[in-house]
């Protein structure tokens, strides 16, 4: 996992942090709003890692992710003003990441195809779409690694990116909700959905590699 | 199993992620764990969504691509440069007077040299039995970017026989807004199903995409809500293709000209790329 800033303070819902938030990123984006562009390219690349590795899982492609990521520190840029410091840089940073990955799904309409090829999947026997078929995707990884990512790319877009998130990028319950702008409960409900989806969707094949590991 | 052991069971499945991760209170933790000692199903469970969880947290980390950061840099710039030429093109051109003029303008420069399309009628379908060919008629190089000029000269040309090209439905889509308006009097049919683009169209997915019919009527309308939609458009383009156009409508270049920046735009659109006979 990438560096992993102090948790921030906790505080009662609705009110405003009693002190200022501490953030690696608050010199240099300080910088950056005063308008030193160079100091928001510093920001694209210790942020680039994170933002590229949640992109590339949603996303489910290298050359998707890197577009998608374009996009993303682009808005980012434009939209930077908006940064209030309420929070993180980086939940901030995870916030456009996720938007425009969302908004990239929801454009290729890749939810209803993704359910229509499910369906094909499963009439035809099989628990789980082909992976990746671009080779270099299909190199950075085991089998079991892809069986997962295919897994992934079968959740709908609400749940992956929560569970990409939280089990993922490492972000609390209370930085997925900041993230996401929903509620706790939602954020810990869509965990739940997503995990025993995963887990229905890899069953036989984690029930598999466990009866292999077994003594 | 009793009813109540399968309301135990029940309730316990749903906690196993919570459990999984201690985030449970430790009168519901005690509770769980008891159940799961004398429940293998539930173990079960619990043992599946733990090697689920740890084949997910076990993915390898991918690459970032090695330039991501510079070529971010590169578009802000380029956006940058983009944003502030068409801005200031716009404002400077956008007043009452020569509004209307500048809406001619547009249209010439967006359709360049395709103002007459089809052999057999001007947008009709093409005498061309081929599937998706269409008739173009090109205008020469030197031919004046103004709407009335190269409207009034095209008319006069031979036709020429063009294939759709490279940027498929999207051209007879374009050249069929700047056809009603140049020449509103004449019927335009177009047997064609694609969804229409405009050339001030955007590739980002929150900018939606307007035709040349309503690009235009917004220019004439409102020129100050077209130059925020420019704005908008030219900050969220995923490459800029306004810029070259208008810098081009600027210096008043020739036809080959604007195909040659529109050749190097993203998303060029109405260009003729084989004008054979």
């Amino acid at each position: 996992m990438l560096d992993s800033p102090p948790k921030a303070p906790v505080r009662a819902k609705g009110r405003r942090p009693a002190h200022e938030i501490i953030d690696p990123d608050g010199e240099l984006v300080s910088r950056w709003q005063s308008g030193d562009e160079s100091a928001f390219e510093t920001l694209v690349r210790r942020h680039e890692q994170r933002v590229f590795r949640l992109l590339y899982r949603m996303m489910g492609n290298r050359e998707e992710a890197e577009d998608v990521a374009q996009e993303a520190f682009l808005s980012l840029h434009r939209h930077g003003h908006r940064f209030r410091r309420e929070a993180r840089f980086s939940t901030f940073v995870y916030r456009v990441a996720a938007n425009a990955a969302l908004n990239r799904r929801r454009a290729l309409g890749r939810n209803r195809n993704r359910l229509n090829e499910l369906k094909v999947s499963q009439q035809a026997g099989f628990d789980l779409p082909p992976g990746p078929r671009d080779p270099e995707d299909a190199a950075t990884g085991t089998e079991a690694q892809r069986r997962v990512q295919a897994a992934l790319l079968e959740l709908p877009d609400d749940l992956r990116v929560a569970i990409l998130l939280y089990d993922i990028e490492g972000q609390s319950y209370q930085e997925v909700a900041r993230v996401l702008g929903i509620p706790e409960g939602t954020v810990k409900s869509r965990i739940h959905r997503a995990r025993n989806a995963l887990r229905d969707l890899l069953r036989s094949y984690v029930g598999s590699a466990a009866e292999a590991s077994a003594p | 199993m009793s009813d109540h052991r399968h309301d135990s069971r029940s309730h316990v499945l749903d906690q196993l992620s919570d459990h999984l991760e201690g985030d449970l209170s430790l009168e519901d933790f005690t509770r769980v764990d008891a159940h799961l000692a004398e429940c293998s199903a539930c173990a079960a469970e619990l043992r599946e969504l733990r090697d689920t969880v740890a084949l997910l947290r076990d993915l390898p980390d991918p690459m970032p691509p090695a330039r991501l950061a510079a070529v971010v840099m590169q578009r802000i710039e380029g956006d940058r440069a983009s944003r502030g030429r068409v801005i200031e093109l716009f404002r400077t051109v956008a007043q009452p007077r020569v509004v209307t003029a500048l809406a001619a303008g547009i249209a010439a420069l967006a359709l360049f040299s395709t103002l007459d399309v089809g052999e057999g009628g001007l947008l009709g379908p093409s005498s061309d039995t081929e599937r998706g060919r269409i008739a173009l008629r090109i205008a020469p190089a030197g031919v004046p970017d103004t709407g009335a000029e190269i409207a009034s000269r095209s008319r006069s040309l031979p036709p020429v026989t063009a294939a759709p090209g490279r940027f498929g439905r999207r051209q007879p889509a374009a050249l069929v807004g700047l056809r009603r308006h140049l020449m509103p009097s004449q019927p335009v049919t177009f047997a064609s199903t694609a969804p229409r683009y405009g050339i001030f169209g955007s590739a980002a997915p929150e900018v939606p995409m307007r035709d040349l019919d309503t690009e235009l009527e917004a220019l004439m309308a409102d020129p100050q809500a077209f130059l925020d939609h420019m704005e908008r458009i030219s900050a969220s383009a995923r490459r800029p293709m306004i810029a070259p156009l208008v810098e081009h409508s600027a210096r008043r270049g020739g036809v080959s000209e604007i195909n040659r920046f529109l050749g190097r735009a993203a998303m060029p659109m109405a260009v003729p790329v084989s004008t054979a006979r």
